[in-house]
């Protein structure tokens, strides 16, 4: 199997990453990879490396098929699954609740401002303002500052990183957009915030001081 | 007046579709389609022969790209490949782009292009356009590509996931989008079909998807924006056109111009940046009863009667006569078809016009525009 084009090659470790976290996840539960849990670790690695096996008529590895239905992955979610694993398998502090609500906020905004109109919502097309559009990075510097002036460092790392890829042209799209965000990584963040939302309405709704009404004697 | 006319594809038994041509540097033409057991199977190769244009004889053909060289070009798995269009550069290298399907149907396609740098004998590894944010699925093309000014491209596409419209794609030398632009208003339309007039004006017609006129649109500034879509007084039985500007002959297109059906091809001459209404259709493919199926009978008798007169031979008509009738008929009748035209001016000054033959074989006819526009007369094959 000849090594494949940078950018291909690029795309293909960002999904093993990103089905790696998920297979970690999956393996080891929502809490830390324990030490009596070690073999998930070693399961992950042998995961990792058997997706780069060649298969089928056109012997290529198993990622490429995945690649056909995923598509290309952003920066974003790729550097959230590095995140991730690295978080589970070297002791590397969990990040916090609130970074973790406002990069969620974020990309499900722009989720609902990219994809509807790019799908033929109307005759204007948010996606173009990916092709080295100053709005666009106006409005990521913005959102940058907004979220570093308020403590916040996950996002505007982020956004960073995914300006420099963009820059060095490292994926196979040269849009913005797709650098930042993809269409699994915005359902998961419109599920996070209606997640959060409904549990935030039920806590409300659980909570508030009772009133009852009585019958007069 | 009359018209050159003669087969492109030669492979007895094949589905065959979507033909495009581009004029070689020795003045030869190189046709491409898409062929295989069946539309969308994952035999479906993409073809190409070459004509001598002193003899109007067309080579035998060839595969220039199947599905594991796509695969392997693009590392993912591609699982059907259709709608080749071929243009020369600015730079004098040849371009094709086509559409690959991953997952689901045509509105799950994406557009891959590859360069050859030797009049097409030899292609580079393909690569993909990323037209889309939502996985970069259902951006088609059909249409001829145009050249800016500048020496970029304008590719006409459309997308068909969720709503259809149309876009044009503007292109850098590399290969790379630099921007997009949607035509207003092309909601249920698509396959884009670009007629420039001048650096700065130009005219759009497009496919109606639901099946009720050719629509149009034009632009006054290079393609910046595009006045909404209207319907024209032409009808589209929801199928594909193609456009070119002459030199000296002015503009023409190529249609079905009934409201329901496939069974008419015929071409409608304007001047440049004119438009077409009240054209005289010049039929190329005329048919006695153009909305009515055709009993089984008479349709292989019809299409074997050509075949016979073209001088195939026995197995080829076979062939050519059951890849007809198992694509366009039902039990008893069927439903002739000629569709997916694509016109090219050569620098002879002939008009080349290539098209899907009851998708069995693809047609060539070649005619001289400037004739074609003085004359009034029914045209006849040669």
């Amino acid at each position: 199997m000849p090594l494949p084009p940078l950018v291909d090659f690029l795309a293909l470790l960002g999904i093993d990453l990103a089905l790696s976290a998920g297979c970690l996840r999956l393996l080891a539960g929502t809490e830390r990879a324990p030490k009596e849990k070690n073999w998930t670790k070693w399961a992950t690695a042998l995961f990792f490396i058997g997706m780069w096996l060649p298969v089928g008529p056109a012997h290529l590895p198993l990622l490429a098929y995945v690649r056909g239905i995923s598509s290309d992955l952003s920066i974003t979610l790729v550097a959230l699954a590095c995140l991730d694993l690295c978080a589970r398998c070297v002791v590397l502090p969990a990040i916090a609740g609130r970074e973790k609500t406002a990069l969620r906020i974020a990309l499900a905004l722009a989720a609902l401002f990219v994809y509807p109109t790019a799908l033929g919502w109307g005759d204007w097309d948010s996606y173009r303002s990916g092709w080295a559009s100053w709005g666009l990075w106006t409005a990521l510097l913005a959102v940058s500052f907004v979220a570093w002036f308020m403590g916040l460092s996950l996002l505007p790392s982020l956004v960073a990183l995914a300006l420099l890829a963009w820059s060095a042209g490292l994926m196979e799209s040269n849009n913005l957009w797709d650098y930042l965000v993809d269409p699994w990584l915005a359902a998961a963040a419109l599920f996070g915030c209606l997640k959060s939302g409904a549990r935030r309405l039920w806590t409300r709704q659980r909570f508030r001081p009772r009133t009852f009404l009585q019958s007069p004697h | 007046m009359g018209f050159d006319a003669g087969f492109v594809s030669s492979a007895p038994g094949q589905a065959v579709h979507a033909p495009s041509v581009v004029e070689l540097s020795d003045g030869r033409l190189r046709a491409v389609w898409f062929s295989g057991t069946r539309e969308g199977a994952g035999d479906v190769v993409i073809k190409t022969s070459v004509m001598d244009p002193s003899s109007l004889r067309w080579g035998a053909e060839s595969t220039l790209f199947d599905r594991q060289r796509i695969q392997r070009g693009l590392w993912r798995y591609v699982k059907k490949l259709g709608n080749p269009v071929i243009a020369r550069a600015p730079d004098g290298s040849l371009l094709l782009w086509l559409v690959t399907v991953s997952v689901g149907g045509w509105a799950g396609s994406s557009i891959t292009w590859a360069r050859s740098t030797d009049e097409g004998e030899h292609w580079g590894d393909p690569r993909r356009l990323v037209t889309s944010p939502f996985l970069n699925i259902s951006t088609l093309v059909k249409g001829a590509p145009f050249f800016y000014a500048n020496g970029q491209v304008g590719l006409p596409v459309y997308h068909e996931l969720a709503s259809k419209f149309a876009e044009i794609l503007r292109i850098d030398g590399n290969g790379q989008i630099l921007d997009k632009t949607r035509i207003p208003g092309s909601h249920a339309s698509l396959q884009p079909v670009v007629l420039p007039i001048n650096a700065e004006q130009a005219q759009v017609y497009l496919r109606s998807a639901v099946g009720t006129a050719v629509m149009a649109s034009s632009t006054r500034d290079a393609g910046k924006t595009w006045d909404p879509v209207r319907a024209t007084g032409w009808p589209n039985p929801d199928s594909a056109l193609a456009g070119v500007v002459t030199g000296t002959a002015g503009q023409w297109l190529a249609l079905n111009p009934d409201h329901a059906g496939r069974q008419i091809l015929a071409l409608l001459h304007g001047p440049t940046g004119g438009s077409f209404e009240g054209a005289r259709p010049w039929v190329v493919e005329p048919s006695a009863a153009p909305r009515s199926r055709v009993p089984i009978r008479d349709f292989e008798a019809l299409l074997a009667a050509e075949l016979d007169a073209r001088g195939a031979g026995a197995a080829q008509v076979r062939g050519d006569v059951a890849s007809a009738v198992r694509q366009l008929c039902g039990a008893d009748t069927c439903a002739p078809e000629f569709s997916y035209p694509y016109l090219l001016q050569g620098r002879d000054g002939h008009l080349h016009l290539v098209y899907t033959w009851h998708r069995a074989r693809i047609k060539h006819v070649r005619l001289d525009p400037v004739q074609a526009a003085l004359t009034d007369a029914a045209p006849t094959p040669r």
